[in-house]
Formats: C-alpha cells, structure tokens, sequence
C-alpha cells in the first residue's frame, strides 16, 4: 500500500495542496431552520395528544347499503345475467332439444314407383293420416280386402337389417308363359294335316319337344350344379358318339357291335317316345273333343231354351 | 447554536462521545459536531459532485439525518465513518437524481475557458489566494469530474480527505482490493489528465 501511494506521491501531494472548500456562513441557521421543519410534525402531535382524541366513527350502513354498492354494480349485473342464462338453458333449451329428439321420428318407405318418402311422426299423431295416397288406394287400416297386402307403416331407416319375414308378401307363382290351348290344338291339326300328307314331322316334332322340355324344366326345377353339369355333359356324350359314328373303324368289330347295341338302345328309345307322343297326341285330341263337344252341348241347351 | 445544558466543554470530547451525549438529549453536542464536520463534508462532497450548491445541500441533508436518526449509531464503527457514509449515499442519490432529469446550464454550452466554477470567493481566505492557485485547484476538479465517480469517491477519500484503507472499507462496504484496486485506476487516470501540470513542475 504505501509502494502504491509513494508511486502517485506527487499526485497526492497536488491533491492535498488543494484549497479546502469551507461551508457557506448561514450553513448552521439554514441547518437549524430545516432541523425545526423536520422537528414540526413531531411537536404538533405532542400538543394533540394532551387534548381528547373524537374518532370519526362512520354511520353503520346497512347490508343493503353495502351489497348495493356503486362499485359492486357491475359485477352483480354480470351475475344476474348468468344465473338467467342459466335457467333458461337447463329449463327450456334441453327440454326443446329432447322434445325434437324423442318426439319426432323420421320414416322413410319406398313406393312401388320406386320414390322414397320420408314422413314424420309425431306424438298422438295417427300416421294413417299423413299416409301417401299415391301408396296405395287401400287403407292401411283396412284389413277387408286380403288381396293387397297393407302398405307398411313403419319402415326402419337401416337399410342393411334383414327383411322382416313377416313383412314379406307371399305372392302367387306365376305359371310360366306356356303354348295356349288353342296354338295347342292349332299345332296338332298342322300336324295331323302333314301326316294325312305323308310328310314326316318326327325329326321336327322330336326337337319341338326336347325344347319344350328343356323350358319346362328350365322353369319349374331348381337346378342343382350336379344336374347342370349332366346337362352339359350329355350333349358331349352325344357328340362324342356321333364323333364315333362318323370315325367307324371297319378292322375293330367290337366297337360295331357296341355301335350297333347302341343304336338298338336308341331305337328302342325313339319307339318309346313315340308311343308317349301318340298317348298325349291321343289324350289332347280328347280333350279337344271333349271340350267341342260341351260346347255343341251348351248350344243345344241354349236353343233349347 | 443552542449552548450544551449541563455546560460541559463539548471541545474536549470525541466525536463518539458527542453523539451519544446527543443521543441523551445534549443539543450541544450536536452544534459541536455540526462545527467540526461542516467544513470536511463540503469540501469531501464538492470534490465529489463538483458542484457546490449541490454539495450545500448534500451536508445540509447529512446533518438533518444526523439529526433525526441519532438513535441508529452504534459503537460498532467510528462516528467519522458513519456520517461520511451518510453522505456518500445521500450524494449518490443526488448523482443518479441529476443523471435521471438531466439539466444543462447554458454556461455549459460556451467554452471552458469561458466557464464559470463554482468555488466561493470567501472559501479561499481572502487576499493570499492568488489566481493561480484558484486556476489550479480548478483544473484538477475539473479532471476529477472527468474521471468515473466510484473511482472519484475513493481517491477523495484517500488522497484528500486522508483517510486510511480500512476506514474507507468500513465507509463504502467494498471489500479491502476493490478499494485498492479502485484508487489506483483513479489515479493513473488522473495523472493522465493532470499531464500538462507535471510537465511543468
């Protein structure tokens, strides 16, 4: 420390020849003089206490007073405002929101038009009043007529439920779309006439009847995948043994012999067929007759009378 | 000045012994104490805030504390120490106040040359102090407000108010190479300053 203060020694020296700054003269009054100010406060409560202190009591305000209280009306609006919206939501608004849930049901049919309608329930509302006419004439609560099912009154809006069973209207098979009685007849007469000519209508009449009875079993029968593969494969065998009739190997007799036990087979066949034919043939000309013959009976009866 | 009531020559006693005969009550030796550090403060703050209005102020407000707050001393420190810390931080709020609103007088704007010092005539002693001597003390203060104030302070303390280390530890609560470290970058900065002087000599 003093290597340091020898080090600026002529520095220091400088700074202590400085003159020495005195205080003004009044410094002491002036000091006095702002001791007594401060001093003041202090002496002006001495005096105040020797004299009875009145506390200024304030007027007791009632709760009213103070709840109502211009600061606190703001804040008491707000509230008021909130409790009211409150109440109304919980008393009316969930009510309107479950009234249009639960009173109201949509239901939607189909016509047979194939329009959609949608219509609305209501509670205590009949739906057969709101029913589409162009449904249907007949009332849905009309049960006298049996012939037509009653429209639905209710269809479930899910589309991908099973049908209901009980929904399901039985209707009637229709019978296929046959030859009439009358192309019948006409057909056998045509047929008759070729006979008396001499031409010879079995090979026609054996196609006319496998079509028709492939039709008929076409449309009557459920056909299995077993009997459509025999179907397939019997018209192979066919050709396969036309394919051996045409490929008749002269050096192997057995395989004439089997050809020849196979025509004999067939033969028999086609007699067979021949004979139902002519059993139908004979039993249509019969019914034919029978049927002219009533009708001469109705017109004799008529003229009768 | 209000004479001491028990009538004791307050002269004779220390500066420890006036406060707390203060402290009982003396007023007496509070106008004692108010005489023998009036003259040490104005100067130890006029070389510090440089402006000597500011620095009449400053004491006034450090003896008005001394005043109102005669129950805080303690002998834990000298009574020295504890006033001139009181006025150390009361010129330092004076500092930041002036630094915050900051004013500017219009005799700042002319040349320094031009400048006129705060330094009262009377302060002097009369007729012995010549013009050169009141040239130079001016110029030194006028490289002490140059220099930066927490140097400033220490050097003042040190170098013009001759206080010890120790004492200025206690006075600033800096620790002991702080303060040493602080007065010695204060004056290499002053020397600097203060070239021309030297050269001279």
């Amino acid at each position: 420390m003093l290597q340091e203060d020898e080090k600026y020694k002529a520095l220091r020296d400088q700074l202590r020849t400085l003159p020495r700054v005195k205080a003004k003269h009044d410094f002491e009054d002036r000091l006095m003089r702002r001791i007594r100010e401060a001093e003041s406060p202090s002496v002006k409560l001495s005096h105040t206490v020797t004299q009875p202190v009145i506390k200024h009591q304030p007027a007791k305000k009632s709760w009213l007073e103070s709840l109502f209280r211009p600061s606190f009306v703001p804040a008491l609006g707000l509230t008021v405002v909130l409790l009211v919206a409150v109440v109304v939501y919980f008393g009316y608004y969930s009510k309107l929101n479950k009234s249009d849930t639960s009173n109201t049901q949509q239901f939607v049919s189909s016509t047979n038009q194939g329009d959609l309608i949608i219509y609305v329930k209501k509670d205590g509302e009949d739906i057969s009043s709101n029913y589409p006419k162009e449904y249907s004439a007949v009332d849905p609560v009309d049960t006298r007529s049996g012939e037509y099912a009653p429209a639905p009154t209710e269809t479930s809006t899910d589309y991908f439920a099973k049908p209901d069973p009980s929904r399901i209207t039985n209707t009637p098979e229709l019978k296929p779309d046959r030859v009439s009685e009358e192309q019948k007849i006409e057909m056998q007469r045509s047929v008759d006439m070729d006979k008396d000519k001499g031409v010879d209508v079995k090979g026609e009449r054996k196609s006319d009847d496998v079509i028709m009875k492939k039709e008929s079993k076409g449309l009557f029968k459920t056909e299995t995948k077993s009997e459509m593969k025999k179907e397939t494969s019997e018209p192979k065998k066919k050709v396969s043994d036309e394919k051996k009739n045409i490929f008749i190997d002269e050096e192997s007799p057995n395989v004439n012999q089997e050809q020849k036990a196979n025509d004999k087979v067939e033969d028999n066949l086609s007699n067979e067929d021949e004979t139902g034919n002519r059993i139908s043939r004979a039993t249509k000309k019969d019914s034919t007759r029978n049927k002219s013959e009533s009708e001469a009976d109705d017109k004799e009866t008529i003229q009768q009378k | 000045m209000a004479p001491s009531k028990e009538g004791i020559n307050t002269k004779r006693l220390t500066d420890e012994e006036l406060i707390f005969n203060f402290q009982e009550g003396d007023t007496g030796a509070y106008n004692e104490i108010v005489a023998r550090y009036k003259d040490r403060l104005t100067n130890y703050i006029y070389r510090y805030v440089g402006n000597y209005d500011d620095c009449d102020d400053i004491v006034q407000d450090t003896f008005v504390k001394v005043y109102t707050s005669k129950h805080l001393y303690k002998e834990i420190a000298k009574f020295s120490t504890w006033i001139y810390t009181i006025a150390i931080n009361l010129a330092k709020t004076k500092i930041v106040k002036a630094q915050k609103y900051k004013t500017f007088s219009i005799s700042d704007v002319y040349d320094d040359e031009n400048k006129d010092f705060d330094l009262p005539d009377e302060a002097y002693g009369g007729p012995e102090v010549d013009a050169n001597s009141k040239f130079l003390s001016a110029h030194i203060q006028k490289a002490l407000d140059k220099i930066n104030e927490n140097y400033r302070e220490l050097v003042v303390l040190r170098d013009i108010e001759d206080f010890s280390y120790e004492e200025i530890v206690d006075m600033t609560g800096l620790p002991m190479g702080t303060v040493k470290s602080r007065i010695n970058r204060g004056r290499e900065k002053l020397q600097e300053l203060l070239k021309d002087i030297y050269k001279e000599e």
